[in-house]
């Protein structure tokens, strides 16, 4: 085993998995009811749309800024999507619709805070307020007995062997991602920025272009993810998305990614969100109490936290910095 | 000098406008009645308000409808709404409140202005409304839930020698109405007629998922997982929220591998609407809801509030003349409506909500 391969040992992502594999391990030992297909499936189904938004919480946070609007903006796109949807549209216009309307809304995001210059937080704070308030202007709330076109993918599109649909969709996204955050030139700025708005200027990055690039890019996640929540059933409410966009950022920040931006991977996050998803199912095949959940996801975020910070003090990480001036 | 004449013509403008308004309010002895939903936008108070409205053309009065919206079901978006209205002087105020004590203060402040107050779908504090219209008592929601899957479950083969384990899907835990019809719940389980039905372990069986959407559909997903035959299974899954029944049914729909439709039964508390399409459908065991009639609802409420305006009416009075719904009891300032209605696949299409 040479020196490179012991330093990858080293990481997050290799913790986070041994820690998967030895919950996956435990679960199989004290509720062997946890791996019916039924129960299996739709936690894979949990993940699907968690990973998928995931995805885009990742790249907003790794250029050093946040979106708690995500919730709202999946309510929205939901919305939409159910009043299309009444019309007969299929999956194959309400797909394309929801990634369009994830974007443009996510870009709206990313123009308050870079031309505006609002910090994220306050800017997608407000925007959440937005998106909620126009919902009730758009509709009375909620729309009903929605035809089977709509709920295609929940009800009937599934994979041999009884997988949902939604998997293959977030496999898609999951290995464009990897790739994408890995290779493209586009990724790298996004660290950059994350790293040191400063210098990322300095080298010839448009940080304000990439920003709101990025948040428009993510926009795209949300709306994909948006199609798997708001199909799932034959109506759709104005509180489809509440309170999703913490378990989004929690799922980045649990696969190790630094809250302040400019480090973390992708993969991390593949397994934080697996981490996430299954913690509810899994407490009720424990014959646990449910209102234990929150407690334990919270827990769960701490403990990994606080030991990434601790390996992290022990180690100080170098910082892969942007070959200067090739990137303009 | 010019600025004091603008100052008295201002005033001048204004106290007329006010004796205009005062005059016109007393010349058409019109009555105003606002009603303020728990949150607008669901059927379910959809439902209500069309009810009331009814009411409203046939006694020929003012209604107003208002509430938070679904997302912002809070006591202070209410306490905001009713400020206004008590500002307005309206005659009186049909609530369903978000917090039975929060909201207290405020419907008390409503009464010293000479405000009747009505609390209708949920109550308030006892001391802070003059008459409340409640819907259905503990008991008989828990005994129409009861009876909706006893029903399906005996049709499935279950009875004393074959028990079925059941489970609840309620709502926040927090909520007065969920938690009295499970107390109402289990006190029923515990007779003959239903003993046949076990809530096995109270920690997994009960469950509280909340308000918000995909968590109700995700813990829906995980407890139709657990559904099927066998003693460690679930046989029936019963929805107490409006929101959880037709999650257990479009769950149902979504499952890799379906529990066997025959073994296994799912009903609940939700509007006809929204179970519809599961209930029409034979391949999912949702064959059945329950619920009230919520047009009545509202018009019982309009006709109440009305009733007490005028007079015909007070906190005394022992029973209401209620338009086409005929004569209603009043017992201890309480009003009910009447028992649960189980909708199924021959009615379901008669109700629009």
């Amino acid at each position: 085993m040479n020196r490179r391969k012991k330093a990858s040992l080293m990481s997050t992502e290799f913790f986070l998995a041994v820690f998967l594999l030895v919950i996956l391990v435990f679960m199989r030992i004290a509720a062997k009811e946890f791996y019916s297909k039924n129960n299996f499936m739709s936690l894979l189904n949990t993940y699907s749309y968690t990973l998928i938004a995931s995805i885009g919480m990742e790249m907003i946070i790794l250029t050093s800024n946040i979106d708690v609007s995500t919730g709202a903006l999946i309510s929205v796109v939901c919305l939409l999507l159910a009043a299309i949807g009444k019309l007969g549209a299929p999956f194959a216009v309400l797909l394309p619709v929801a990634m369009a309307a994830g974007a443009f809304l996510s870009f709206l995001n990313g123009l308050l805070i870079t031309k505006l210059k609002i910090p994220a937080i306050v800017a997608t704070l407000a925007t959440t307020q937005i998106f909620q308030g126009s919902l009730n202007m758009v509709s009375e709330g909620s729309i009903y007995d929605l035809p089977a076109s709509y709920t295609w993918l929940a009800f009937k599109a599934k994979l041999p062997g009884g997988i949902p649909a939604s998997v293959l969709i977030c496999l898609i996204c999951t290995v464009f991602g990897l790739i994408f955050m890995k290779y493209s030139r586009f990724s790298r700025k996004i660290y950059a920025i994350g790293n040191n708005k400063t210098s990322a200027r300095l080298t010839g990055i448009n940080v304000e272009k990439t920003i709101l690039a990025t948040y428009a890019f993510a926009g795209v996640f949300f709306g994909i993810s948006a199609v798997i929540i708001g199909t799932a059933g034959q109506r759709v409410t104005t509180t489809m998305g509440s309170g999703l966009e913490m378990t989004f950022i929690a799922a980045v920040v649990l696969g190790g990614t630094s809250s302040a931006g400019g480090s973390g991977t992708l993969l991390g996050t593949v397994f934080g969100a697996f981490i996430l998803s299954m913690i509810s199912p899994a407490i009720n095949y424990l014959g646990i109490s449910s209102n234990w959940s929150d407690a334990i996801k919270g827990a769960v975020i701490l403990i990994s936290v606080l030991v990434s910070a601790a390996r992290n003090i022990k180690k100080k990480r170098v910082i892969p910095s942007v070959s200067g001036g090739g990137v303009s | 000098m010019k600025k004091r004449t603008l100052k008295w013509l201002c005033a001048a403008v204004l106290g007329a406008t006010a004796l205009i308004g005062a005059a016109s309010a007393a010349m058409a002895d019109d009555v105003t009645i606002a009603m303020l939903p728990k949150f607008k936008g669901e059927n379910y108070f959809d439902a209500c308000k069309g009810g009331a409205q009814e009411a409203a053309e046939e006694l020929g009065i003012t209604l107003l409808y208002d509430g938070p919206s679904q997302d912002q079901a809070t006591n202070q978006k209410q306490v905001d709404i009713l400020e206004g209205w008590i500002a307005q002087g309206v005659d009186a105020i049909c609530v369903s409140p978000n917090d039975p004590t929060a909201i207290a203060p405020t419907l008390q402040k409503a009464q010293a202005m000479g405000i009747k107050v009505i609390t209708f779908d949920a109550d308030a504090q006892e001391d802070s409304r003059d008459l409340f219209i409640n819907q259905i008592t503990a008991d008989a929601a828990a005994a129409g839930l009861l009876n909706a899957a006893a029903q399906d479950l005996k049709a499935k083969g279950y009875s004393n020698d074959n028990p079925a384990n059941i489970a609840l899907v309620s709502s926040s835990g927090t909520d007065a109405n969920q938690m009295a019809w499970e107390k109402a719940i289990d006190v029923l389980l515990a007779t003959d007629e239903y003993s046949f039905m076990v809530i096995k372990n109270r920690d997994t069986d009960v469950i509280y998922p909340g308000t918000d959407e995909t968590k109700v559909n995700s813990e829906c997903a995980t407890m139709i997982g657990r559904m099927g035959e066998g003693e460690d299974k679930i046989q029936a899954a019963i929805g107490l929220s409006s929101m959880a029944t037709p999650a257990l049914g479009a769950q149902y729909e979504s499952a890799a591998e379906k529990p066997d439709v025959e073994k296994t039964a799912l009903t609940g508390l939700a509007t006809p609407n929204a179970l519809k399409t599961y209930i029409k459908d034979e391949t999912n065991p949702l064959n059945s809801g329950v619920l009230w009639s919520c047009a009545d609802l509202g018009y019982l409420a309009i006709q109440g509030a009305y009733q007490m305006v005028t007079g015909d009416i007070t906190s005394e009075s022992t029973s209401i003349e209620a338009g086409r719904l005929g004569e209603k009891v009043i017992e201890n300032k309480e009003c009910i409506l009447g028992d649960a209605l189980i909708f199924n696949a021959e009615n379901v299409d008669e109700f629009d909500y």
